[in-house]
């Protein structure tokens, strides 16, 4: 009934979280989390430090899980309508399908092409040709093609930061995933290289859900369709508030956004 | 003013290292020359060492090393690279700490207590596993290469799980989020990227396991002359180079300059094989994952 209430003529989300608490063995990290996240477009997610927006993130593709020490999960979380965590889900073959990109770019010590192609090769079994055209497919996708096309077997190292930062884009679009979390991805890039990463984003949205954590409020302005609000109420993170976003920077309804939105404003 | 003095200590530290080695090996190389004189090539190649008829071939002692080091590294290296893998990618901080430090103790215990342990246990053990090819007695070359192998197991095991730990969890978290499992996460990250430590951890363990006496002493049976260097030998009495320098022999040699050449030639022999050993590593390391990420 409250899902009806709540968007009476949206299209199934494509993520959606219901009721979703985090712990660890200290405290509770997220509590009682409804998100529904809408298929293609950029949703982002802000608030303040340590509200629980990466937890939150890594809820979604179970990287939760991975946590040392492990984190304590309640509630439902659904990819296409489907249990994340329910029995007998292959966590693995979901993490190929909702791909991730980190705060720092992680290259494998390899050529450019054994880091885009690395996935791949893994998850199916492409011919040569297939591979090839895999890999010029995902670095396009990642506008990397240009800068990288004649140096394809040097090692990614070489690479500036920022372009590894869309190596590491190409590698996770190489898998061809219908979701990609990105956890801050511009937060160690200059300007130039984040300009960049924000017009691939906002080009990949059109074709695969983007979800965003982000810091940077005008980044989530400039390219956020809707956005939800993480911060800490009860000395424990929740989903604060969401909306389109133009509603949600400019008419917050509860406090605790106001004084984030606030406190970023003159931050800013 | 500071810095100079520790770059000129630093330079004076490096000179002395090298003129003692250089004056050790001068020193070896001037005492082994009687011997060299006396048999010429045949010293290294000789398999009878009697040294009443002032026969000194060293190929049986060259051979009984190079088995015992290998058996012990063909049966250290899968175990010892199995738990360090265990160890550095499955078990978390307490676990993993009840897992090595065990192993880790084990790496102090004096290797006459090892060699106790080989003759008490370890030649039976030898012996009635293969009586049907008729050994002699369980001293043997495998006996040896079986307790070498016990030896440097903690070694090797501890060096490798430091190795693999020192592949950054950013890289493991990376692969897990590609769709790897954690066991090929291993396979395709954590392995090749920490394989330089890991080929450095076996050389350690064969370097360990080629200058061993003691224990070697105790249970290799100390047969000087070699007849057949098949595999049948290894069920036989042999010698290493370490177990002859071990033993009494090296005391009576003394009065004697061409037998004490002899024996000091060994010591030439052993410390050759070792800089040989060191320098094939030298040569191959980089060819192992780093270098070979470099180039890729």
């Amino acid at each position: 009934m409250a899902d009806i209430l709540r968007m009476p003529s949206a299209p199934r989300p494509i993520l959606s979280a219901r009721a979703v608490s985090v712990a660890s063995a200290e405290r509770a990290l997220l509590h009682d989390v409804d998100l529904d996240i809408p298929e293609a477009g950029v949703f982002g997610i802000i608030g303040p430090s340590g509200a629980g927006k990466s937890t939150l993130l890594k809820v979604f593709n179970r990287l939760l899980e991975l946590e040392t020490p492990p984190l304590e999960l309640a509630g439902d979380v659904r990819f296409r309508g489907r249990p994340v965590y329910g029995a007998g889900v292959d966590a693995d073959a979901l993490r190929s399908r909702v791909g991730m990109l980190f705060q720092q770019p992680v290259v494998f010590p390899a050529s450019i092409r054994r880091n885009v192609l690395f996935g791949v090769r893994h998850v199916e079994r492409l011919s040569r040709a297939g591979l090839e055209e895999r890999l010029v497919e995902a670095l396009e996708g990642a506008a990397l093609w240009d800068e990288v096309a004649d140096r394809l077997d040097r090692p990614a190292v070489e690479l500036s930061v920022g372009q590894q930062q869309r190596l590491c884009l190409a590698r996770t679009l190489a898998l061809r995933p219908e979701v990609v979390l990105m956890d801050e991805p511009t937060s160690a890039l200059d300007p130039r290289a984040t300009a960049a990463i924000e017009t691939l984003i906002r080009r990949l949205a059109d074709v695969h859900t983007i979800v965003l954590v982000t810091h940077d409020l005008d980044q989530a302005r400039r390219l956020a369709d809707q956005v939800a609000c993480v911060c800490r109420r009860d000395n424990v993170g929740q989903v604060i508030e969401t909306g389109c976003c133009t509603e949600l920077f400019d008419n917050p309804r509860c406090p605790e956004t106001m004084d984030y939105l606030d406190s970023r404003g003159t931050d800013q | 003013m500071r810095s100079s003095l520790a770059r000129w200590a630093s330079y004076g530290a490096t000179g002395l290292t090298l003129v003692f080695g250089t004056a050790l090996l001068v020193s070896f190389v001037a005492q082994s020359l009687p011997v060299w004189r006396h048999e010429g090539l045949a010293y290294v190649t000789g398999s009878v060492w009697h040294f009443r008829s002032e026969q000194f071939g060293v190929l049986p002692m060259i051979y009984g090393s190079v088995v015992v080091s290998i058996v012990a590294l063909a049966l250290a290296a899968p175990l010892a690279v199995g738990a360090a893998i265990w160890s550095a990618e499955y078990l978390n901080g307490r676990n993993r700490w009840w897992f090595k430090v065990p192993i880790e103790l084990l790496a102090g215990i004096p290797s006459v207590v090892y060699g106790l342990l080989g003759v008490l246990l370890l030649r039976n053990w030898i012996y009635e596993l293969f009586e049907r090819f008729e050994p002699l007695s369980g001293d043997t070359l495998l006996t040896a290469g079986v307790l070498l192998a016990v030896m440097i197991l903690p070694t090797v095991m501890t060096l490798a799980d430091d190795a693999l730990r020192g592949v950054a969890s950013s890289q493991r978290r990376a692969a897990r989020a590609l769709g790897f499992t954690q066991a090929e996460g291993v396979l395709r990250v954590s392995l090749p990227q920490a394989a330089p430590g890991l080929v450095a951890a076996l050389l350690l363990g064969l370097g360990r396991a080629m200058g061993e006496t003691i224990a070697v002493f105790l249970v290799v049976g100390r047969q000087d002359s070699q007849a057949d260097y098949g595999l049948r030998s290894w069920l036989e009495a042999g010698q290493t180079l370490t177990s002859k320098l071990g033993s009494s022999e090296t005391f009576l040699a003394y009065g004697d300059p061409l037998h004490w050449s002899a024996i000091v030639g060994l010591g030439l022999v052993l410390l050759a094989l070792v800089l040989s050993l060191t320098l094939a590593a030298g040569r191959w390391l980089p060819e192992t994952g780093l270098a070979r990420n470099r180039r890729a």
